[in-house]
Formats: C-alpha cells, structure tokens, sequence
C-alpha cells in the first residue's frame, strides 16, 4: 500500500489488464517529460476520444474501474487523473476522497468528468480540481488540463 | 377466600349490583323481623300484665265473697237476727252463677296457679258446704250450739287459711307478671341493641358497596376513558390491560377498546407503508430520469466528440473511418437505449397492451435462433426443440424480444466464440426455454444485479455493446406473461439462461 517505487507488488501482474496498462505506462513515467495523465472512465470509446482530444503531449494510463485507477494512481504518480463518476464497482467519488487522504493536491490533480452535470460541486468539495461536463467540447477538455498541469496555453 | 374474589371479579356489573342489593335487603329484612318479634313480645307482656290484672280483680272479688259469707254466719249465729243473712244469701248466690269456674279458667293459663286456684275453690266450696250451710242448719235448731261452734273459731280458722292461700295465690300471680315484664323489657333492649346493630351495619355496607362499585366499575371506566382520549391524541398504540380489575361489561369495553385501537393502528400502518412505497416509487422514478440522462449523455459524448474532431482537425482516413464506426455504433446505442426506455417505461407504468394470442414457442425459438445463426462466425448454434409444438399464450412479438435479448447476450458475452445452445422443452405443465454459452460468466459478487437496470456487467471495459436494460424488459416480459427467468453462471465457464411460461391449454 504505502511501498513506493519498485519493486512492485504482486498484485500488479496479476491481472493482465492492469499488467499491460503498467507496461505502457512505465517508460514515459521513468524518462520521458512528458506528463502523465490516468484516464478512469468505464467507457472505452470516451477513453479513446480524451486521448485523441488531447493530442501526443502526455502518456495515457487507462483503468476502467476504481479500484484500478487507485492502484494504478499509488505505483506510478501521474500528474493528472480524469475521473469518471460512474464506475462499476468504486466510485468515483471514493476513488476522489481515497485519493485525496493518501495523495497531496500539487502532486496529482485530478480533473472530475461526469454526466451528472449538477454533480461539480459535490466533486469539488470532494477534492476535485476541476470538473467537466460530458458531453464536452474539444477545446473545453484541452484548455481546462493544461491549465490544470500549469502548462502556457497553446 | 381469593377464589370467592376472583369469581366476584368475573361477575358482571348488573349481576353484581344484584347480588350487593340482595345482601342489603336481607340485612334490613332481618333487622326489622328483631323489631317485628321485639314489639309482639312487648305486646305479649302487655296482654300478661293485663290478664293478671283480670285474675288479681277476680281474686279480689272472690276473697269479698268468702268474707260476705263469713261475716253473714256469724253475724245471724251472735244475733240471730234474719238480717245479717243478705250478704250470706247474696254472696252464695254469686257463687254458684259460675265466679269459681270462671276463676279457674283465668288461672288456667299457669299449671302452677291452676292446681292453687283449684285448691282455693275446693276450700271455699268446702267451706260454704261443710261450715257455713251445716252451722246455719244448727243455729235455726239450737242457737246456742251454734255460738259455741263459732266460739271456737272454727270460721275465723277456715277463713283464715282461705285467706292465706289467696295471698299466695296473688303473690305468684304478681311475680308472674313481673318476671313476663322483665322478660319483655330484656326483649325490647336487645331488639333496639340489634336495631342500632343493624342500622349500622346497613349503612356501613350501603358505603362499602359505594366504594366498591367506584373502584370496580368508575375507576375501569376511567381508565377506558383516559385511554380513549389517548387514542383521540393520535398515540395509537395504546392499550388497555383486558385482565385488570372490573366487571364483565367493562371487560367487555376493555376488549372492544383494544380492537377498535387495533384496527385503527393497523389503518394507519396500512397508509404509512401506501404512502413509503408511494414515494419511493417516487424516488425510483427520478432516478431513472436522472440515470437515463446520464446514460444518454454517454453515448452522446462519444458522437458529439468524435464529430467535432472530424469537423477541426486533419485525420488520416483510416482514423477518419474508425471514429465514424464510433459514431454510427454510438448513435446506434442510443437509439436502442430509447426503445429501451420507452418499453421499461411503458412496463412499469403497466400501460404495455400485450397481445393474447396461442403460438408455438418452439417454432419461435427456431426462427430467432436462424436470425442470430449468419451474424457470427465464431459462434456455433446448437437449437434443440421437441418433435411436439410448446403451446403458449401471449405476445409473441414481445416473446420473440426475449429469446433474441437472451441469444443475443450469449454471443455477446462469449467474445471468442464457443458453442450456443438453445433449448425448448416440455417440463410438466410448463414450457422452458434454455439459452447456454461458453462465455465470459458472470462473478458470483455481481449475479444479483443481472436483472437490474443498466447493469451490463465488464461490459463497458471489454467494449461490449448494450444498454444494460435488455434483461430487465425481458424479466417484465416473461413475468407478464406469467413466467419465471432465471440464469446459472460461472466466470470464465458461461452461463446458462431459461424462462418457464405456462402451458396454454392444448391446440384449443
């Protein structure tokens, strides 16, 4: 639980999901500088469609369940976690108060995404950083996350 | 002395007053029979009183007669003067019409008196006989001789003892009369003794069968009544003990009390729990509109998102081909998510008209089972019916809903293909549809939401279309129609679903 850095824990591995996603995560993680970003979101077309929105200057992490997102959030750190509120099994709102007892606000943000348009104030309060409404614009997505990871608007 | 009291206690109200009044009045009754017997005593003495008053006259008038004779004899015997026979004669006279026999009769009422009244009478018949006429007889021959015979005192002697025995006559009579008197004074005090006793003891009782009809009747009543203004105040649980203190009737209002609260509670539950499932019928419903606007946002996201970024920004073809596909698929679910909605909707509101017609589920199964046989290539479908028709009556537009959802899941949720079995059968007085795959299972921690609303399993992670609604409208479906749905699984072995309708009636 609270190990940080390698080795890894058993659990990990397994599960070949969560193998794999670890996989593709790990390079950007230990050399590259581009920021890591966890998309939680049970939805594999909506996973697919934030990537693209957001274009080749981050590394994607995928977890399509909570419990996935918080193992994923505590081994590798990303900068940016968006969260989905309806997960199966978790919620995402237990994801967001797990995470915010156990991971400080300036090292992962966490950017609330969310059919339920009127529940931003409830993730704010939770610990949210920003929230954004599905369906969402391109444009929206892009500008909230950079702003979000403190980068210039580009 | 307890049994006698707790027989008392199950008396009724009007028995009991019946039974305080009866004692009430036997306690005055008897009461007034000492009175009564006390005043015919006292009415006794007075009667005694005067019949010795009547002898004591006779005796009087008798000793006066005894003495008329006396003083006549020797009166003519010292003078022999005629005269001095009148008060003899007369006296003689009063004698013999029946004085000695009539006081005989008046001392006959004490054996005692009578046996001296007797020896008085004797003595005086005696006297006037032997003495008196004999010495009358001799001083008319020989009055001298008859001077000495008196000399003698033979007369005073005779009288003498008469007198004597008068006297005691009297005395007896007279104590007789006293001691009636006393005996009736005695009589009279202890009749007002027990009188006073009585009158006492009858108010005393009249008070105690007061107190008493307050405590077993009043205070019952009371509690009834405080209980009642409880109920009026809305605390319907209250009751009343039916076994405390009180007559019949007052049990009998204790038990009505409690099954009027009784049913009253019970009206009052009945509309509490009408009015808990009113709301959260309520509640279920907002939260369907609430999840259908989020399911439908989904979807939506995914069209609306993959359309703008074809519309700003430069895509290979081969990228441009994969978001439209996301986008037809996406638009597609929608759409069924709708039909889907509508038809939970129109389910639940109990407003789906099905039809009522006789079909043969096995034929139906077979014509499904051909539909979903082209559509995958991986998947091998093994359809068993019976050589016999499976009569059943319903919607068959609505049934064949179901057998396609069912075969629809199964191929679905066997992405890497395997054998689908489809079964229909005759199982006694039941028709059983059977749908078998070699797929994904369901774990035994998420087999309770099968039937739920939107529940679609791993679904979503594994990519796997669907609205999560298909087998709930199906369980609606079959149930409506009479039927149970039901499933075995097990992950990573598949899973085997089947619905029993009832058989129609045959061929008719």
């Amino acid at each position: 639980m609270g190990g940080s850095g390698s080795p890894l824990p058993p659990s990990i591995y397994s599960e070949p999901s969560r193998f794999l996603a670890t996989l593709r995560a790990f390079p950007s993680v230990q050399t590259g500088p581009a920021k890591t970003i966890l998309i939680c979101e049970d939805d594999r077309n909506l996973r697919q469609l934030v990537r693209v929105v957001l274009g080749d200057g981050y590394r994607f992490v995928e977890a399509d369940t909570g419990r996935e997102a918080l193992d994923l959030a505590y081994k590798l750190r990303p900068d940016l976690i968006i969260l989905d509120l309806m997960l199966p099994g978790a919620s995402g709102f237990d994801v967001l108060t797990e995470l915010r007892a156990k991971l400080p606000g300036d090292e992962t943000r966490v950017i609330v995404m969310s059919a339920w348009g009127h529940a931003d104030e409830a993730a704010l309060n939770a610990g949210a950083d920003r929230f954004v409404a599905k369906p969402f614009e391109a444009d929206e997505l892009t500008s909230v996350v950079s702003e979000v990871l403190g980068e210039a608007r580009g | 002395m307890s049994s006698l009291g707790h027989r008392l206690k199950s008396l009724s109200l009007a028995l009991r007053m019946i039974v305080a009044s009866a004692v009430l009045a036997a306690l005055v009754a008897s009461v007034f029979a000492v009175l009564i017997n006390a005043v015919s005593g006292l009415n006794d003495a007075t009667r005694r009183e005067a019949h010795a008053k009547d002898v004591t006259a006779a005796t009087l008038r008798l000793e006066k007669l005894v003495l008329d004779l006396e003083t006549g004899v020797r009166g003519y015997i010292l003078t022999g003067e005629d005269g001095f026979l009148k008060p003899y004669r007369e006296a003689r006279q009063e004698l013999d019409s029946g004085r000695l026999q009539e006081f005989e009769r008046l001392a006959s009422t004490n054996p005692e008196q009578a046996r001296r009244a007797r020896n008085l009478t004797t003595a005086i018949r005696q006297y006037e006989q032997d003495y008196a006429v004999n010495l009358l007889n001799i001083a008319r021959a020989n009055p001298p001789a008859a001077r000495d015979f008196v000399a003698r005192e033979e007369g005073q002697r005779r009288t003498d003892e008469i007198r004597g025995q008068f006297t005691n006559f009297l005395a007896a009579e007279n104590a007789l009369a006293a001691a009636s008197a006393g005996s009736a004074d005695r009589q009279a005090d202890r009749a007002v003794a027990l009188a006073i006793a009585g009158l006492i003891a009858s108010t005393m009782l009249i008070i105690l069968f007061g107190i008493y009809l307050a405590r077993s009747t009043a205070r019952p009543v009371r509690g009834v009544a405080q209980a009642a203004t409880r109920l009026a105040g809305g605390d319907l649980s209250t009751r009343l003990d039916e076994k405390g203190p009180g007559p019949g009737e007052v049990g009998e209002l204790k038990v009505a009390f409690n099954q009027m609260a009784e049913q009253l509670e019970r009206g009052r539950a009945e509309l509490e729990s009408q009015n808990e499932r009113l709301r959260e019928s309520e509640r279920l419903k907002s939260e369907l509109v609430s999840i259908v606007s989020h399911e439908l946002r989904t979807p939506l996201a995914s069209v609306l998102g993959f359309t703008s970024l074809l519309l700003t920004r430069e895509v290979s073809p081969e990228e441009q081909r994969r978001y439209l596909e996301i986008i037809d698929a996406q638009g597609r679910r929608l759409s069924s998510l709708l039909n889907d909605f509508l038809d939970i909707e129109r389910l639940e509101e109990g407003q789906l008209k099905l039809a009522r017609e006789l079909f043969d589920m096995g034929t139906l199964v077979g014509e499904q089972a051909q539909l979903f046989a082209g559509q995958s290539e991986k998947h091998k479908l093994d359809v068993v019916l019976p050589p016999r028709p499976l009569p059943v009556r319903g919607d068959p537009d609505r049934m064949a809903q179901v057998v396609a959802n069912l075969l629809s899941n199964a191929i679905k949720y066997s992405p890497d293909g395997g054998t689908v079995e489809v079964v229909g059968e005759r199982e006694d007085d039941r028709v059983r549809v059977s749908v078998r795959d070699e797929g994904l299972g369901i774990a035994d921690d998420l087999q309770e939401q099968v039937f739920g609303k939107f529940f679609r399993g791993d679904a979503p992670a594994s990519g796997i279309a669907g609205t999560g609604l298909g087998l709930t409208i199906a369980r609606s479906l079959v149930e409506a129609h009479g039927g149970t749905i039901s499933f075995e699984s097990a992950t990573g072995e598949g899973s085997v679903f089947w619905l029993e309708l009832p058989i129609a009636a045959n061929d008719r």
